[in-house]
């Protein structure tokens, strides 16, 4: 996949599996990894430009084997951004679809 | 690699942004470190999994760059402002200080220029063209070497406040300046103009002063002096020395000569002026300082001359009448060989630290006053004797008076074996030895042969 479309999508994704359940950061990244191949010092960064954006809020929650880990969780600004996001991806995939069909019909 | 390794290295990678930005990704890889133990993985296991911490810094920054468009404008002015300030007022602290010694080292090569070429061009009396002109050549060549020496603060001060400009807030100006090697094109143009001149203001001194070397080699055969006055008079003679910066060894000896001997800076020449229809031989130089300008203060070749004097002849039948030495700077020694003087032997000094050695002498008066380090007297005979200084030492000994007045202000006097000239005779009015100091000790030992009776000091 491309990387410049990996790099817009990954706010959207990223964004969303918070929204789904709080989460951590080694967690994020290997969920996504699974699915996409992205290279982890691109999530960090990401989650602290969420933090400052207001996105999403932090907290630290116990461990069973191991010290604390931050969490990550969606604010209701973050909620927003999601639905923003879901929308501009929705667009920008039905574009590309007729683009991709108004390719086939032209040719 | 190890764990520590991998956060200093990354640490210092992430350097372009600010504390609490790298802070917060050193934090999460912190915490990615301890979610590889929390699996048991050793910490090279763990680094091998992650990126390099290059190829991390390299895609935050990338990252960064983005969020940094947006928070780029919410720099204040205040901010700028603020650093534009703090760059000022450091940069002018250190470009006044440093114009200011630039100046003070420009105008002293400037000084020393005219009087460089003063001392080539006007004649002076006993210095030959050679001389002068080296000593002009050194002149100009340290007025050179000063001057670049001040062209060379410029950069520094310049270096100094580029730095600091480069690293605050004016970093796109500070980089037209510098080259593609991160050196500043101005200051290594003139460094390299700089070092030229320097290397040529050095080569001028250094063959400067291999040539004074040899011409000064030269100078000394005409420096010393063999002169023999006669002097042809019945009456009682005056002897009278104006000297300048000189040592003066004055020396009677059997053969009726006396040798003036006067080594030292004081470069004129001596006159000898003996006075047959007024009875008087006068000795005098003009000094070292007199005549030359502030020229001679950086002169290198400024070393005393040796060897230098003059003989006098003097029957014995003709009597000396008075004895007067003027001096400033140097040592005087005068050994009469027990010639006798009629009247008054005066010695007058200043502006010395040195010491004065009268001995040898029979005279009515013997008057010793200067600011010097040391009086001594011995083996004199006299009426009357008044020995002062101001600091230092006053040494009296074997020496038969009526009447000493010996001052030092700062000091002391040692008195050894003085005994009066009437003694035998019952008269010792020891009154008249009196001894005054202001501070320190007086030393009595043995003072009086034979006597019983004290001195008196004032303090």
């Amino acid at each position: 996949m491309n990387t410049q479309l990996k790099k817009g999508v990954l706010d959207l994704c990223i964004l969303s599996k918070i929204k789904r359940n709080d989460s951590y950061g080694y967690d994020i990244y290997q969920s996504i990894n699974k699915k996409i191949n992205i290279s982890e010092s691109t999530i960090y960064p990401t989650l602290r430009k969420f933090v400052k954006g207001g996105y999403c809020e932090t907290y630290l929650k116990e461990s069973q084997n191991g010290p604390a880990r931050k969490y990550f969780k969606i604010t209701e600004e973050g909620i927003k951004r999601v639905k923003e996001l879901e929308s501009e991806w929705e667009e920008f995939k039905i574009t590309i679809e007729e683009i991709l069909k108004g390719g086939e019909h032209n040719e | 690699m190890n764990k520590k390794e991998f956060f200093r290295k990354l640490e210092r990678k992430l350097k372009p942004l600010n504390k609490e930005e790298s802070k917060e990704i050193i934090e999460f890889y912190e915490e990615r470190f301890e979610e590889g133990e929390r699996d048991n993985k050793m910490e090279e296991e763990i680094i091998k999994e992650l990126e390099t911490p290059e190829q991390i810094a390299k895609n935050v920054l990338d990252r960064y760059e983005i969020s940094k468009e947006v928070e780029k404008n919410k720099i204040s002015i205040m901010q700028i402002v603020g650093i534009l300030l703090f760059d000022i007022m450091f940069g002018i602290g250190i470009v006044v200080s440093i114009i200011s010694v630039m100046f003070g080292i420009f105008m002293t090569s400037i000084s020393l220029l005219p009087a460089s070429f003063y001392n080539i061009i006007i004649k002076v009396e006993g210095t030959s063209f050679l001389v002068r002109l080296n000593e002009g050549l050194i002149g100009i060549g340290m007025s050179v070497i000063l001057f670049f020496v001040g062209i060379y603060l410029l950069p520094i001060a310049g270096m100094i406040i580029g730095k600091m400009i480069n690293a605050n807030s004016l970093a796109i100006i500070g980089k037209k300046v510098i080259d593609e090697k991160g050196r500043n094109r101005i200051i290594v143009k003139i460094k390299s103009y700089t070092k030229k001149s320097i290397i040529y203001a050095i080569i001028c001194v250094v063959i400067n002063l291999g040539v004074v070397q040899i011409t000064g080699k030269n100078q000394e055969g005409n420096v010393s002096k063999e002169v023999v006055e006669a002097f042809n008079s019945i009456e009682p003679v005056n002897i009278e020395l104006y000297l300048k910066e000189v040592d003066l060894t004055l020396k009677f000896h059997d053969d009726d000569t006396i040798l003036v001997d006067y080594n030292g800076y004081g470069e004129e020449e001596v006159v000898i002026d003996v006075n047959n229809e007024k009875n008087i031989i006068k000795i005098k130089n003009n000094g070292y300082s007199s005549k030359r300008g502030s020229g001679r203060m950086l002169d290198l070749s400024f070393t005393p001359k040796k060897d230098r004097y003059a003989i006098l002849y003097l029957p014995e039948d003709i009597k000396i009448k008075n004895f007067k030495v003027e001096k400033n700077i140097g040592n005087t020694n005068l050994d009469f060989a027990n010639r006798e003087v009629l009247e008054t032997v005066q010695v007058y000094t200043y502006y010395t630290k040195e010491e004065i050695n009268v001995k040898n002498l029979k005279a009515k008066e013997v008057i010793i006053n200067g600011d010097v380090l040391q009086i001594e007297v011995d083996d004199v005979v006299a009426d009357e004797m008044r020995l002062i200084t101001v600091k230092g030492s006053i040494d009296i000994k074997n020496v038969k008076t009526d009447n000493v007045y010996s001052r030092v202000t700062l000091g002391e006097i040692k008195i050894d074996n003085v005994s009066e000239i009437n003694e035998g005779k019952g008269v010792m009015e020891l009154d008249s030895l009196k001894i005054e100091i202001v501070e320190n000790e007086i030393n009595f030992s043995k003072y009086i042969e034979n006597g019983n009776k004290e001195g008196r000091y004032y303090r």
